[in-house]
Protein backbone atom coordinates (compact mmCIF):
# COMPACT_ATOMS: atom_id res chain seq x y z
CA UNK A 1 0.00 0.00 0.00
CA UNK A 2 1.23 3.47 -0.89
CA UNK A 3 -0.26 6.58 0.72
CA UNK A 4 -0.36 9.92 -1.07
CA UNK A 5 -1.68 12.97 0.73
CA UNK A 6 -2.35 16.02 -1.44
CA UNK A 7 -2.43 18.75 1.16
CA UNK A 8 -3.66 21.43 -1.22
CA UNK A 9 -7.00 19.63 -1.34
CA UNK A 10 -6.55 17.42 1.74
CA UNK A 11 -7.15 14.36 -0.41
CA UNK A 12 -5.68 11.06 0.74
CA UNK A 13 -5.21 8.23 -1.71
CA UNK A 14 -4.21 4.76 -0.53
CA UNK A 15 -3.32 2.74 -3.57
CA UNK A 16 -1.88 -0.69 -4.24
CA UNK A 17 1.67 -0.96 -5.50
CA UNK A 18 2.21 -0.97 -9.23
CA UNK A 19 3.68 -4.11 -10.79
CA UNK A 20 7.07 -2.43 -10.88
CA UNK A 21 6.84 -1.32 -7.25
CA UNK A 22 5.66 -4.77 -6.19
CA UNK A 23 8.55 -6.43 -8.02
CA UNK A 24 10.94 -4.09 -6.22
CA UNK A 25 9.19 -4.83 -2.91
CA UNK A 26 9.64 -8.57 -3.44
CA UNK A 27 13.28 -8.07 -4.36
CA UNK A 28 13.75 -5.98 -1.22
CA UNK A 29 12.08 -8.69 0.84
CA UNK A 30 14.56 -11.25 -0.46
CA UNK A 31 17.48 -8.94 0.34
CA UNK A 32 16.08 -8.20 3.79
CA UNK A 33 15.50 -11.89 4.53
CA UNK A 34 19.08 -12.66 3.50
CA UNK A 35 20.36 -9.83 5.67
CA UNK A 36 18.39 -11.03 8.68
CA UNK A 37 19.56 -14.63 8.15
CA UNK A 38 23.18 -13.47 7.84
CA UNK A 39 22.80 -11.42 11.02
CA UNK A 40 21.33 -14.39 12.88
CA UNK A 41 24.14 -16.63 11.61
CA UNK A 42 26.79 -14.13 12.64
CA UNK A 43 25.19 -13.77 16.07
CA UNK A 44 25.03 -17.55 16.53
CA UNK A 45 28.69 -17.84 15.51
CA UNK A 46 29.59 -15.07 17.96
CA UNK A 47 27.69 -16.83 20.76
CA UNK A 48 29.37 -20.14 19.91
CA UNK A 49 32.78 -18.46 19.93
CA UNK A 50 32.02 -16.87 23.29
CA UNK A 51 30.91 -20.23 24.71
CA UNK A 52 34.04 -21.92 23.32
CA UNK A 53 36.26 -19.22 24.80
CA UNK A 54 34.54 -19.69 28.16
CA UNK A 55 34.94 -23.49 27.98
CA UNK A 56 38.63 -23.10 27.09
CA UNK A 57 39.18 -20.69 29.95
CA UNK A 58 37.48 -23.07 32.39
CA UNK A 59 39.56 -25.99 31.11
CA UNK A 60 42.79 -23.99 31.53
CA UNK A 61 41.78 -22.94 35.05
CA UNK A 62 40.89 -26.50 36.07
CA UNK A 63 44.15 -27.85 34.63
CA UNK A 64 46.11 -25.19 36.50
CA UNK A 65 44.32 -26.01 39.76
CA UNK A 66 44.96 -29.73 39.35
CA UNK A 67 48.62 -29.10 38.53
CA UNK A 68 48.95 -26.92 41.61
CA UNK A 69 47.39 -29.65 43.79
CA UNK A 70 49.77 -32.28 42.39
CA UNK A 71 52.80 -30.08 42.96
CA UNK A 72 51.70 -29.46 46.53
CA UNK A 73 51.21 -33.19 47.16
CA UNK A 74 54.69 -34.21 45.88
CA UNK A 75 56.76 -31.49 47.54
CA UNK A 76 55.24 -31.36 51.00
CA UNK A 77 56.86 -33.59 53.70
CA UNK A 78 54.78 -35.80 55.97
CA UNK A 79 54.62 -34.40 59.49
CA UNK A 80 55.45 -36.83 62.27
CA UNK A 81 54.23 -35.75 65.61
CA UNK A 82 56.64 -36.53 68.46
CA UNK A 83 55.02 -37.80 71.64
CA UNK A 84 55.12 -35.23 74.36
CA UNK A 85 56.94 -36.53 77.44
CA UNK A 86 56.39 -34.78 80.67
CA UNK A 87 58.43 -35.38 83.85
CA UNK A 88 56.74 -35.42 87.13
CA UNK B 1 -2.63 70.93 32.30
CA UNK B 2 -2.29 69.36 28.88
CA UNK B 3 -2.32 65.66 28.15
CA UNK B 4 0.62 64.68 26.09
CA UNK B 5 0.65 61.92 23.54
CA UNK B 6 -0.22 58.53 24.99
CA UNK B 7 2.60 56.06 24.32
CA UNK B 8 1.66 53.37 21.87
CA UNK B 9 2.19 49.73 22.57
CA UNK B 10 5.55 48.59 21.35
CA UNK B 11 5.01 46.43 18.30
CA UNK B 12 7.94 44.75 16.57
CA UNK B 13 8.34 45.50 12.88
CA UNK B 14 7.74 41.88 12.04
CA UNK B 15 6.60 38.87 13.97
CA UNK B 16 7.56 35.39 12.89
CA UNK B 17 4.75 32.95 12.54
CA UNK B 18 4.28 29.24 12.21
CA UNK B 19 1.21 27.98 10.38
CA UNK B 20 0.06 24.37 10.41
CA UNK B 21 -0.27 23.33 6.77
CA UNK B 22 -1.12 19.68 7.12
CA UNK B 23 -1.43 16.67 9.37
CA UNK B 24 -0.84 13.26 7.83
CA UNK B 25 -0.99 9.78 9.33
CA UNK B 26 1.83 7.52 8.15
CA UNK B 27 0.67 4.40 6.38
CA UNK B 28 1.90 1.74 4.02
CA UNK B 29 5.24 1.17 2.37
CA UNK B 30 5.65 4.89 1.84
CA UNK B 31 3.73 8.06 2.54
CA UNK B 32 4.02 10.99 0.15
CA UNK B 33 2.82 14.46 1.02
CA UNK B 34 2.33 16.53 -2.10
CA UNK B 35 1.56 20.11 -3.12
CA UNK B 36 3.20 21.82 -0.18
CA UNK B 37 2.31 25.50 -0.18
CA UNK B 38 5.04 27.81 -1.53
CA UNK B 39 3.83 30.80 0.48
CA UNK B 40 6.32 30.57 3.35
CA UNK B 41 10.03 31.08 3.94
CA UNK B 42 10.93 27.87 5.74
CA UNK B 43 9.30 24.58 6.56
CA UNK B 44 9.19 22.85 9.91
CA UNK B 45 8.17 19.21 9.83
CA UNK B 46 7.37 17.26 12.99
CA UNK B 47 7.28 13.49 12.82
CA UNK B 48 5.97 11.78 15.92
CA UNK B 49 5.66 8.12 16.87
CA UNK B 50 6.30 6.58 13.46
CA UNK B 51 5.36 2.94 13.86
CA UNK B 52 7.22 0.61 11.51
CA UNK B 53 6.74 -3.12 11.08
CA UNK B 54 10.46 -3.88 11.49
CA UNK B 55 13.49 -1.96 12.68
CA UNK B 56 15.15 -0.07 9.87
CA UNK B 57 16.39 3.36 8.81
CA UNK B 58 13.81 6.04 8.25
CA UNK B 59 14.38 7.86 5.01
CA UNK B 60 12.93 11.14 3.87
CA UNK B 61 13.26 12.56 0.40
CA UNK B 62 11.98 15.51 -1.57
CA UNK B 63 12.11 13.68 -4.87
CA UNK B 64 10.93 10.20 -5.53
CA UNK B 65 13.16 9.86 -8.58
CA UNK B 66 16.47 11.13 -7.24
CA UNK B 67 18.80 8.17 -6.87
CA UNK B 68 21.89 9.81 -8.32
CA UNK B 69 23.34 10.70 -4.95
CA UNK B 70 24.32 14.19 -6.00
CA UNK B 71 21.26 16.20 -5.11
CA UNK B 72 21.36 15.84 -1.39
CA UNK B 73 24.25 15.67 1.03
CA UNK B 74 24.15 14.92 4.71
CA UNK B 75 26.74 15.01 7.44
CA UNK B 76 27.51 16.00 10.99
CA UNK B 77 30.89 17.62 10.30
CA UNK B 78 32.94 18.69 7.32
CA UNK B 79 32.59 15.47 5.38
CA UNK B 80 29.09 15.60 4.04
CA UNK B 81 28.25 12.49 2.14
CA UNK B 82 26.03 12.05 -0.83
CA UNK B 83 23.05 10.08 0.26
CA UNK B 84 21.17 9.28 -2.92
CA UNK B 85 18.62 11.97 -2.37
CA UNK B 86 17.67 10.75 1.05
CA UNK B 87 17.71 12.25 4.49
CA UNK B 88 18.32 9.27 6.72
CA UNK B 89 17.81 8.52 10.38
CA UNK B 90 19.42 5.22 11.29
CA UNK B 91 18.34 2.87 14.04
CA UNK B 92 14.71 3.64 13.56
CA UNK B 93 13.11 0.94 15.60
CA UNK B 94 9.67 -0.51 15.80
CA UNK B 95 8.04 1.88 18.15
CA UNK B 96 4.93 2.53 20.04
CA UNK B 97 3.83 5.80 21.52
CA UNK B 98 5.52 4.71 24.73
CA UNK B 99 8.93 4.88 22.99
CA UNK B 100 8.30 8.50 22.10
CA UNK B 101 10.28 8.56 18.88
CA UNK B 102 10.10 11.98 17.28
CA UNK B 103 11.94 14.10 14.75
CA UNK B 104 12.07 17.72 13.75
CA UNK B 105 13.08 18.48 10.17
CA UNK B 106 13.64 22.13 9.27
CA UNK B 107 14.07 23.07 5.62
CA UNK B 108 15.27 26.60 4.97
CA UNK B 109 14.49 28.69 1.88
CA UNK B 110 12.55 25.74 0.53
CA UNK B 111 10.99 27.61 -2.36
CA UNK B 112 14.30 28.71 -3.87
CA UNK B 113 15.02 27.56 -7.39
CA UNK B 114 18.60 28.80 -7.27
CA UNK B 115 19.99 28.18 -3.80
CA UNK B 116 20.75 24.94 -2.05
CA UNK B 117 18.13 24.26 0.56
CA UNK B 118 19.77 23.70 3.94
CA UNK B 119 18.08 21.31 6.30
CA UNK B 120 18.56 20.13 9.85
CA UNK B 121 17.13 16.96 11.27
CA UNK B 122 17.20 16.07 14.92
CA UNK B 123 15.30 13.74 17.16
CA UNK B 124 15.15 10.39 18.81
CA UNK B 125 15.19 7.30 16.61
CA UNK B 126 14.62 4.61 19.22
CA UNK B 127 14.61 4.08 22.96
CA UNK B 128 18.38 4.49 23.06
CA UNK B 129 19.41 6.29 19.86
CA UNK B 130 19.28 9.86 18.68
CA UNK B 131 20.18 11.76 15.54
CA UNK B 132 21.42 15.18 14.63
CA UNK B 133 22.12 15.68 10.97
CA UNK B 134 22.56 18.62 8.65
CA UNK B 135 22.68 18.77 4.91
CA UNK B 136 21.71 20.46 1.72
CA UNK B 137 19.22 19.67 -0.98
CA UNK B 138 20.89 20.93 -4.10
CA UNK B 139 18.38 20.46 -6.87
CA UNK B 140 17.37 23.74 -8.50
CA UNK B 141 13.71 23.28 -7.82
CA UNK B 142 11.56 24.16 -4.88
CA UNK B 143 10.57 21.60 -2.30
CA UNK B 144 6.98 20.74 -3.07
CA UNK B 145 6.64 17.28 -1.63
CA UNK B 146 7.95 14.99 1.02
CA UNK B 147 8.33 11.21 0.80
CA UNK B 148 8.73 9.11 3.92
CA UNK B 149 9.78 5.48 3.63
CA UNK B 150 12.07 2.89 5.17
CA UNK B 151 15.37 2.04 3.61
CA UNK B 152 14.99 -1.73 3.66
CA UNK B 153 12.12 -1.29 1.22
CA UNK B 154 9.93 -3.73 3.10
CA UNK B 155 9.02 -2.20 6.46
CA UNK B 156 5.63 -0.57 6.46
CA UNK B 157 4.16 2.25 8.50
CA UNK B 158 1.11 1.56 10.56
CA UNK B 159 0.89 4.83 12.41
CA UNK B 160 2.66 8.02 13.28
CA UNK B 161 1.93 11.62 12.50
CA UNK B 162 3.59 14.11 10.18
CA UNK B 163 2.76 17.76 10.72
CA UNK B 164 4.05 20.38 8.30
CA UNK B 165 4.28 23.99 9.34
CA UNK B 166 5.00 26.97 7.15
CA UNK B 167 7.34 29.40 8.86
CA UNK B 168 7.72 33.10 8.10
Amino acid sequence: MIRIHDISTDTIIDREMTDEEFAQFEANQAVEAARIAAEAEAKAAEEAAKQQAFNDAVAVAVAAALAAQQTSATTSQPVVEEPVVTQE
Amino acid sequence: MTIKQIPQAIVPASVSSMTLLSTTTLSGLSTTITNISQAYTNLRILITNPFVSAATTLQISFDIDDTTGVQLRQGGGTAAIASAGLITAANQTTVSTATRVAYVLDVYDYTSITNAKVYTLFGKTSASNAIFAVGTYERTSAVTQLVLANNNGTSTFSGGTVRIYGVN
